[in-house]
C-alpha cells in the first residue's frame, strides 16, 4: 500500500463518496468488495476524464475538459429487473416465490451502499433464519420481518437469513440508481445460462452505444478520443491496458482482448 | 472429489463443500483460486462457508469444473482432501494452527455471564471453566472484517440469541450463542452473550494476511490476570 498518494478533499458536497474499483481478493477475510455501485456509468466516467491508470486527475494537463461532458447514458430500462432462485429459494412458499415476481416494490429510505431495501407484501421463510454463509452482491435475503433486501457492494460478507433470489449482475447496477419511493419490479431468469447471455448482451450494447455517443461527445478532447478510438471504432486492447474496461464486470473478454 | 457448482448469477457460484475439515477447505478454495487466475480469470475470489464454497469471477461453467477437477487431483496427490466420508467438518487438521488468546472477564467486558449462567443453570464461574476448556476450530471468517465464526462449544453451553440484540458490542467482544463462539474485532450490532473480551487485534489492513484467524485454525483461550 503507498503511502505517497494523497487526495485532498476541497469540498465534498453533501453525499459525496469516493469510490475506486473496489476491493477484489479480500472477501475472505470478511472486507466487502465495496467500490462503485454501477461499473458501466464507472468506466464512461473514467472514459471521460481520461483517468489512464497511474495518472493522477491533479496532474493533468491541461486540465480535463471533458470533467463536465454531458454523457447520455443509453442503458436505462424499465424492464423488471432479472434474477435467479436464490440459495435458498425453496424455503420460500409458491406465494412467496410469485409475489416477488408480481409485485411492485417500492424502495425505501433505509436503503443504502449496503443493500436496496424493500417494501411490498410480506415473504415468509421456513425456517426463517439459517447457518450462516458467504453472501456476494446481489443476493436477495429475507430477514424475520418478510420484506427482501438486495445486498449491493458495501454488504456484510456472510449472513444468516435466507435468499429468494440472486440479482444478475448485468442488472445490479441498476438498483444503485433507484431513489426512495421509487417502484421496481423483478423478474425470473428461468435458465441459468442466459444470465450469462444477457451480460454480453449488456456489454455489447456498452461497447456500441454509451462509448461511441461518448467519444463524439468528447471529440473536441484529442487525448480522450485517442483513447476510445478516434474516428473508428474503440480499441478494446488499448481500453483494456489503460484500464478503461474491467476483466471483472466484462467477463466477455475473450471476445475483445 | 466430484462437486457440481451451483450457477448463482453470471460469475457467482455455490461449490458444495462434502465432508472435509476447514483447513482443507481453506485450502482447496486458495487452490482454486490459483487455478482460476492460471486460467485467465484473475479477479476470481473465493470465501470458505460452513457448508460450502463461494465463487466469485468465474463466467464459464467449463473453466471452472477443469479447475475443480485440477485442484482435486492435487489436494488427493497431496493428501490435503483426506478425510474420510463420514468425518466431522469441525475436527481439526492436523496442519491447523492453534491461537491462544487473551480473555479478560470482569462485570464491565462479560455484561452477560451472569444471565448465560442464570439460563444455564449453573454458576458464572462453572460456565468459564467450561468456556476456558474449549479448543474451537475456525469455520468461516466474515460478516465483519476479521470476525472468526468458533465450532466447538459444547452443548451444555448452549443458548439462543439474545431476544433483543445489542445496538453496539465494543470491539474485542467474545460471545456465545447457539453452538457457536465469536470475536467480534469491530464495535457492530450483535445479538450474541458476551463472556469476555480479547485484546488481541484479529485485523490488521497493514499486515497480510489482515486477518489474524482462517478457517480450519485452532483457537483456545487463557483467562488474563486481572479477570475475576
Amino acid at each position: 500500500m503507498s503511502t505517497a498518494a494523497a487526495l485532498r478533499i476541497l469540498d465534498p458536497g453533501r453525499f459525496a463518496t469516493i469510490q475506486d474499483d473496489g476491493r477484489f481478493h479480500a472477501r475472505q477475510w470478511g472486507v466487502p468488495r465495496a467500490g462503485m455501485l454501477d461499473p458501466w456509468l464507472y468506466r464512461l466516467a473514467l472514459a471521460a476524464l481520461f483517468h489512464a491508470s497511474g495518472r493522477p486527475l491533479a496532474a493533468l494537463t491541461p486540465p480535463p475538459r471533458a470533467a463536465f461532458l454531458p454523457l447520455p447514458w443509453p442503458l436505462a430500462s424499465t424492464e423488471p429487473i432479472r434474477s435467479l432462485p436464490g440459495a435458498q429459494w425453496s424455503a420460500f412458499a409458491d406465494d412467496a416465490r410469485a409475489a416477488w415476481v408480481s409485485a411492485l416494490w417500492q424502495v425505501t429510505p433505509a436503503s443504502d451502499r449496503m443493500g436496496a431495501r424493500l417494501e411490498g407484501p410480506m415473504l415468509v421463510a421456513t425456517p426463517p433464519e439459517i447457518r450462516s454463509e458467504p453472501l456476494w452482491p446481489g443476493a436477495v435475503q429475507v430477514p424475520p420481518a418478510g420484506q427482501p433486501i438486495v445486498l449491493l457492494n458495501d454488504a456484510q460478507t456472510m449472513g444468516g437469513y435466507p435468499k429468494i433470489a440472486q440479482v444478475i449482475e448485468a442488472d445490479r447496477w441498476r438498483l444503485a440508481h433507484l431513489q426512495p419511493g421509487e417502484g421496481i419490479r423483478f423478474a425470473w431468469l428461468t435458465d441459468p445460462d442466459n444470465a450469462w447471455h444477457a451480460f454480453s448482451a449488456r456489454w455489447r450494447r456498452f461497447q456500441q452505444h454509451a462509448l461511441a455517443r461518448a467519444r463524439s461527445a468528447a471529440s473536441a478532447t484529442p487525448d480522450l478520443a485517442a483513447l476510445i478510438g478516434a474516428g473508428g471504432e474503440p480499441d478494446p486492447q488499448r481500453l483494456w491496458h489503460e484500464n478503461l474496461v474491467s476483466g471483472v464486470w466484462d467477463a466477455t473478454w475473450e471476445d475483445f482482448v | 472429489m466430484t462437486v457440481t457448482p451451483q450457477r448463482l448469477s453470471e460469475t457467482q457460484w455455490r461449490i458444495p463443500l462434502g465432508q472435509i475439515d476447514r483447513h482443507s477447505a481453506a485450502q482447496l478454495a486458495d487452490a482454486l483460486v490459483t487455478e482460476l487466475t492460471a486460467r485467465g480469470y484473475p479477479a476470481a475470489e473465493a470465501v470458505v462457508g460452513f457448508d460450502a464454497i463461494a465463487l466469485w469471477g468465474c463466467p464459464d461453467e467449463a473453466v471452472l469444473s477443469a479447475a475443480l477437477a485440477a485442484v482435486g487431483a492435487k489436494a488427493r496427490s497431496a493428501r490435503l482432501a483426506a478425510a474420510a466420508p463420514d468425518s466431522d467438518p469441525s475436527m481439526p487438521s492436523p496442519h491447523s494452527r492453534t491461537h491462544e488468546l487473551a480473555l479478560i472477564v470482569t462485570p464491565e467486558t462479560a455484561p452477560d455471564l451472569a444471565t448465560v449462567a442464570e439460563a444455564l443453570g449453573r454458576t458464572p464461574e462453572s460456565v468459564l471453566d467450561t468456556f476456558l476448556a474449549c479448543t474451537f476450530t475456525v469455520a468461516a471468517v466474515g460478516f465483519l472484517p476479521g470476525f472468526p465464526f468458533l465450532e466447538g462449544l459444547p452443548e451444555t453451553l448452549v443458548l439462543p440469541r439474545r431476544a433483543n440484540p445489542r445496538l453496539k458490542v465494543p470491539a474485542g467482544s467474545v460471545a456465545i450463542a447457539q453452538r457457536m463462539a465469536c470475536i467480534y474485532p469491530w464495535e457492530s450490532p450483535g445479538g450474541w452473550h458476551l463472556i469476555g473480551r480479547t485484546p488481541v487485534t484479529l485485523f490488521d489492513p497493514t499486515a497480510m494476511p489482515p486477518a489474524r484467524l482462517r478457517p480450519g485454525d485452532r483457537v483456545r483461550f487463557v483467562l488474563r490476570e486481572e479477570s475475576r
